[in-house]
């Protein structure tokens, strides 16, 4: 029997898990806009996708590593951002998810609606 | 916006915290985009107020603790990750002080059988024991990395409440003295003209009555090496051109230390395998009948020549150490002003 502890400790962690799944299409849907870290934050809090600094930033660096993302700094008034946008592969790996994102949300859907 | 002073040195202890803790690829852009966000929502939260170190520190707290911050642009392959980096080190440690032991023993033992060979082979021998030694803690540890299950899983709750008291200190940034270079650079050419144009007047004359024999101290081998030397000391130069222009030591300019004391070791190296008899001429010692002063002359060449030797290690460990460190406040600074 695990303590209440160790419970809320697993429930976080597959909380992590889930929102991990989806954050990546969440992000390159958003990102077809060019938006700087901060915005994109807000943006994201706006749609009720809770995510920290300290997820939002390494993952958008990652997504721009696997070349999904392009950036580039924008000197602007009151200071220089970097602004992010979706590439033409990330648009294709957007496209992708998507299907995919239908035909889980649909399997899903009628799991639970029977399990009931 | 506009921010006290006291706030601003914390934004910068607090950058220079995370900074300290990022690879040296994409550090300056990470920390500048960090500084940017959290400026941000100095911005939205204390719209056109003056932000004191309260009202920074609010928005720090919130943005987290800077080892969870660094931590997470950490998830990536590492040969040895930032979790098993300071078991690393201590192993490094042990290791190295245990060789460094064996190596003072076993040079004290040569030097005093007068066995110089001997010490010259215990030396090229450390070096060889160290990259080994290096090579097997890294793979090792590499093995490690891979093996052990869930070394970057780190819930929030694994990261101590931090305070600002905790954040690094900004470093001083202590600048080069005009005079160090300046000396160093009349020094060198001194020397660089003495075994150019003026070695073939460094002789020892001997008089007997009204015969006088003349010796010169250096051989051919050490003709053959001049060039060498020469090219040494003009980069030493050069290195002195360096700290007249930018009066600090920065990442370059260490870098270029670092070389230096790698081209010393090489030179060393060259006088120590081919012995003081290539290079210096001992028949006027030997004239002179005083073997105490020969053997005074062995002594002194590969005493400090393995004096030079050990220090240049050790000046290209310090260096190693100070490029990866020192180069954090620099970097921050290049940020851009608040």
């Amino acid at each position: 029997m695990n303590t209440e502890e160790e419970t809320s400790i697993i429930i976080e962690r597959n909380r992590q898990e889930l929102s991990r799944g989806v954050i990546t299409l969440a992000l390159l849907t958003i990102l077809s806009a060019p938006h700087y870290g901060y915005s994109l934050q807000k943006e994201l809090q706006n749609r009720s996708f809770e995510i920290s600094q300290d997820t939002l930033y390494p993952l958008l660096r990652r997504l721009e590593k696997q070349n999904l993302l392009i950036s580039e700094w924008v000197v602007e008034d009151p200071r220089p951002r970097k602004y992010y946008r979706v590439s033409v592969t990330g648009l294709e790996v957007c496209r992708k998810l998507r299907e995919e994102w239908d035909t889980l949300h649909t399997a899903i859907g009628g799991l639970l609606h029977e399990y009931e | 916006m506009s921010m006290s002073d006291e706030a601003k040195k914390v934004l910068e202890r607090y950058l220079l915290s995370i900074a300290g803790r990022l690879p040296l690829r994409n550090r300056q852009d990470i920390i500048r985009e960090i500084k940017g966000t959290l400026l941000d929502m100095l911005d939205e939260r204390f719209n056109d107020k003056e932000i004191d170190q309260d009202k920074l520190e609010s928005v720090l707290k919130e943005f987290g603790n800077p080892a969870k911050v660094s931590r997470a642009y950490l998830q990536g392959d590492y040969i040895i990750g930032p979790e098993l980096l300071p078991y690393f080190r201590l192993a490094a440690a042990i290791a190295y002080t245990a060789m460094a032991i064996v190596m003072v023993v076993s040079i004290g033992l040569s030097a005093a059988a007068g066995n110089f060979a001997g010490v010259a082979e215990t030396l090229f021998g450390i070096i060889q024991g160290s990259l080994s030694v290096f090579a097997i803690l890294v793979l090792v540890f590499f093995v490690l990395q891979k093996t052990l299950p869930d070394l970057h899983e780190k819930l929030d709750s694994d990261f101590p409440v931090w305070n600002i008291g905790d954040l690094v200190e900004i470093p001083e940034q202590k600048r080069v003295k005009l005079s160090e270079p300046i000396a160093s650079i009349i020094a060198t050419a001194i020397l660089i003209s003495l075994v150019t144009i003026f070695i073939d007047r460094l002789q020892i004359r001997l008089s007997a009555g009204t015969a006088c024999v003349v010796y010169q101290i250096f051989k051919e081998g050490f003709y053959h090496i001049i060039p060498l030397l020469v090219f040494r000391w003009s980069l030493d130069i050069l290195l002195g051109v360096l700290l007249i222009i930018h009066r600090v030591r920065t990442r370059k300019v260490l870098v270029f230390e670092m070389l230096l004391a790698g081209l010393d070791i090489g030179i060393i190296l060259i006088f120590l395998l081919n012995g003081l008899d290539h290079f210096f001429s001992l028949e006027v010692l030997r004239a002179l009948d005083i073997p105490v002063l020969v053997s005074m002359m062995d002594w002194l060449f590969y005493g400090v020549l393995i004096l030079v030797l050990v220090l240049s290690i050790i000046d290209i460990v310090r260096k190693i150490i100070q490029i990866v460190r020192k180069p954090l406040y620099e970097d921050l600074l290049r940020t851009g002003d608040i």
